[in-house]
């Protein structure tokens, strides 16, 4: 249980050359369940993204099970924000799921009995197997978060990143989505999540990022999750990095500060 | 005339044309499920200029040289509108716009320097020939075929096998582009050979169908299978069989008033994405009015039903007036003749089955009326409004659980 699920090396991300994440050190242990804390455009779905290599730093590296990520095989189960979802896109509940079997399936083969039975067995843990045949529009919010849950499961991945699955959710969901958590944490997975939630990660979450451009701290949540850590995340005190990231961004487009995009 | 559809003359024509639409209809659908319909469009103006110089560089109408220089402008396309989009700021659509039209214009400008007096001309490049697919044939195992049926087909049978074999990646890349590309899926080589694909298949298609149809014909029967269809593989067979009733239908149109095939064939599928979305089962604005209005009618019936029979019996309890109503009068009018043609009212008075409506209604109102108060803890002057809405809604099953619910004592 010791080992490293994520490996953080002096992380740089930008987009267009204007850095969005400054300098990420940092390591989760497998099994963790770690929530990444942070204001809004703090980089927390940006850090998601770089751990799924879906963007590439442009300093720094990334290990994943201490692999290196480019040459790393490993499957990182994924469960993405509900606004960037399609939802009038014609699948339903259960073709949803089987896309989590898509990867191991490899190329030229179908979903077929047995990984049908395996998406229904994931759907029933977060209590949708009711609701197969429905397609991903009419559901609820918190029921196509719970569908997204199924499909990282039906990944059976040993890492899973979740770009806050609590947002918006009603009560049901939100419990449905703990039991799910403890039960993968008991399973030895290690989860990442993008919180929103601050008062309930000290009695949830064994491990804190707490984000906001560069990282401000990261550990187990009793040590990190500090009132002045807290302070350092949210309390504006990175003037001056948000300036020399500006600074990039003018001397890039040429124009004078404050332009129109951030 | 339609009797011409029926000779070898007109099946010449119509399976050229239906190959030509189904194997855009079939990469329409993965295009529109991107939502980038627009991009198909695109690469099908912008494949023009690399047709032409083709064209012109090996002096023939060889399909080849024309479908690798196709195949170089495609490219040129993606290329300058990310290049646009990235440095310089322009939003998508309109890099896409930008740069395809400018293509399809120096085309038409290169046909008009370097062809015009070759049989390659403006006209037949945006309408193509279909008509005349039966003056050239080919022989195929002792039959005879019309000679531009060979690329089409050619098209179509390749669109199929790329659908069936990428089905699952091209889905995920679809609905899902960032776990596609934690799948560790190439996730821009499927992208771009789905490109490469829509080029093929503008290529394949410009001579029979010309560029207009071709651009129809990738977006609009894809939408009619996405307004119909709730599952992926619904939609592309949906897709694709609608590209070919439009082919039918055009065929026959063009023979019917003695127009060209490629129009009347663009125009027969508008017409069918109108018809899908006004009668699409279920969504579609004809149904859902329908819903609508049927629900109307059962309220004002049955309103007018309880009025009349609580009249009739001279009960005229505290609270039974009828709330102001949003429907219209001219509803109610509607509602009263119907009632007196299908028996419920004679005279003013509820009878038969109209009694006995009128009695389960009131029935549930005065069910929900106590069960609002008793339950609900609501003061008396807050029943009578819920429960004229409400009574209309509640089914055997839902009364029976409040009867039940009421006759038991407390949670």
């Amino acid at each position: 249980m010791t080992t490293t699920a994520i490996e953080i090396h002096d992380l740089t991300v930008s987009y267009r050359e204007k850095p969005v994440l400054w300098d990420i050190d940092a390591t989760i242990p497998e099994g963790s369940l770690c929530a990444i804390v942070g204001p809004n455009g703090a980089g927390k779905s940006t850090l998601l993204s770089a751990i799924l290599g879906t963007i590439h730093p442009s300093s720094g590296w990334l290990k994943i099970f201490d692999q290196p990520l480019e040459q790393s095989q490993e499957l990182i189960g994924f469960v993405p924000q509900r606004e960037s979802v399609d939802w009038d896109f014609p699948v339903d509940v259960l073709d949803v799921v089987l896309m989590g079997t898509y990867s191991k399936l490899g190329w030229f083969r179908r979903p077929g009995k047995v990984q049908r039975e395996w998406a229904m067995e994931c759907l029933d843990q977060v209590g949708m197997a009711d609701l197969k045949r429905r397609q991903v529009g009419e559901l609820s919010g918190g029921q196509q978060q719970r569908v997204f849950i199924a499909r990282a499961l039906a990944q059976d991945a040993r890492l899973i990143l979740m770009d806050e699955p609590f947002a918006g959710v009603d009560a049901a969901t939100e419990e449905a989505i703990r039991q799910v958590l403890l039960d993968l944490k008991n399973k030895g997975r290690t989860v990442v999540l993008v919180h929103h939630d601050l008062q309930t990660i000290e009695h949830f979450f064994d491990h804190v990022m707490l984000l906001n451009l560069r990282l401000v701290a990261a550990g187990p949540t009793a040590e990190i999750f500090t009132r002045e850590n807290l302070l350092r995340t949210y309390g504006g005190r990175l003037t001056l990095l948000d300036e020399a990231a500006e600074a990039v961004r003018r001397i890039r487009t040429g124009r004078s500060r404050l332009g129109k995009d951030r | 005339m339609i009797d011409n559809l029926f000779t070898p003359v007109g099946w010449q024509i119509l399976s050229v044309a239906a190959c030509a639409s189904a194997a855009c209809a079939l990469l329409g659908a993965q295009l529109v499920l991107r939502r980038r319909a627009m991009l198909g469009d695109a690469i099908a103006h912008g494949v023009l200029p690399g047709l032409v110089i083709g064209f012109v560089l090996s002096g023939s109408r060889d399909l080849f040289p024309m479908l690798v220089g196709a195949l170089i402008a495609a490219i040129i396309v993606s290329i300058l509108a990310e290049w646009l989009r990235e440095q310089a700021g322009v939003d998508g659509g309109a890099a896409l716009g930008v740069v395809f039209t400018s293509l399809f214009a120096l085309g038409i400008i290169l046909i008009e320097i370097f062809a015009r007096d070759v049989d390659l001309d403006p006209g037949c490049v945006l309408y193509g020939m279909v008509e005349y697919a039966p003056i050239h044939q080919v022989e195929w195992f002792g039959y005879f075929f019309p000679r531009s049926l060979t690329p089409v087909l050619g098209a179509l049978l390749l669109n199929i096998a790329a659908t069936v074999i990428f089905w699952k990646e091209w889905k995920l890349c679809a609905f899902d582009p960032q776990l596609a590309r934690a799948s560790r899926l190439p996730f821009r080589t499927l992208e771009q050979g789905l490109l490469v694909l829509v080029a093929i298949t503008s290529v394949a298609c410009f001579e029979a169908v010309g560029s207009v149809l071709v651009i129809a014909m990738i977006a609009v029967p894809a939408t009619i299978g996405h307004v119909l269809c709730d599952r992926m593989s619904s939609m592309v067979i949906v897709s694709t069989l609608a590209g070919v009733l439009a082919a039918v239908l055009g065929t026959l149109g063009a023979f019917q008033f003695e127009t060209g095939v490629p129009g009347m064939m663009a125009t027969s599928a508008g017409g069918l994405l109108v018809g899908a979305v006004l009668l699409a089962p279920g969504r579609g604005l004809i149904p859902a009015a329908t819903r609508r209005f049927s629900w109307t009618m059962r309220v004002e019936m049955e309103d007018i039903l309880a009025e009349s029979h609580l009249q009739t019996t001279a009960t005229p309890a505290a609270g039974n007036e009828r709330p102001d109503h949003p429907s219209s009068r001219f509803m109610r009018t509607i509602a009263n003749w119907l009632l007196w043609i299908l028996g419920y009212v004679r005279n003013g008075i509820p009878v038969g089955r109209g009694e006995r409506l009128a009695r389960a209604l009131l029935k549930k109102r005065g069910l929900w009326k106590r069960f609002a108060a008793e339950r609900l803890g609501l003061a008396a002057d807050h029943l009578d409004d819920p429960a004229h809405r409400i009574e209309h809604h509640l089914d055997e099953d839902l009364t029976r659980r409040i009867e039940s619910g009421l006759d038991t004592e407390e949670d």
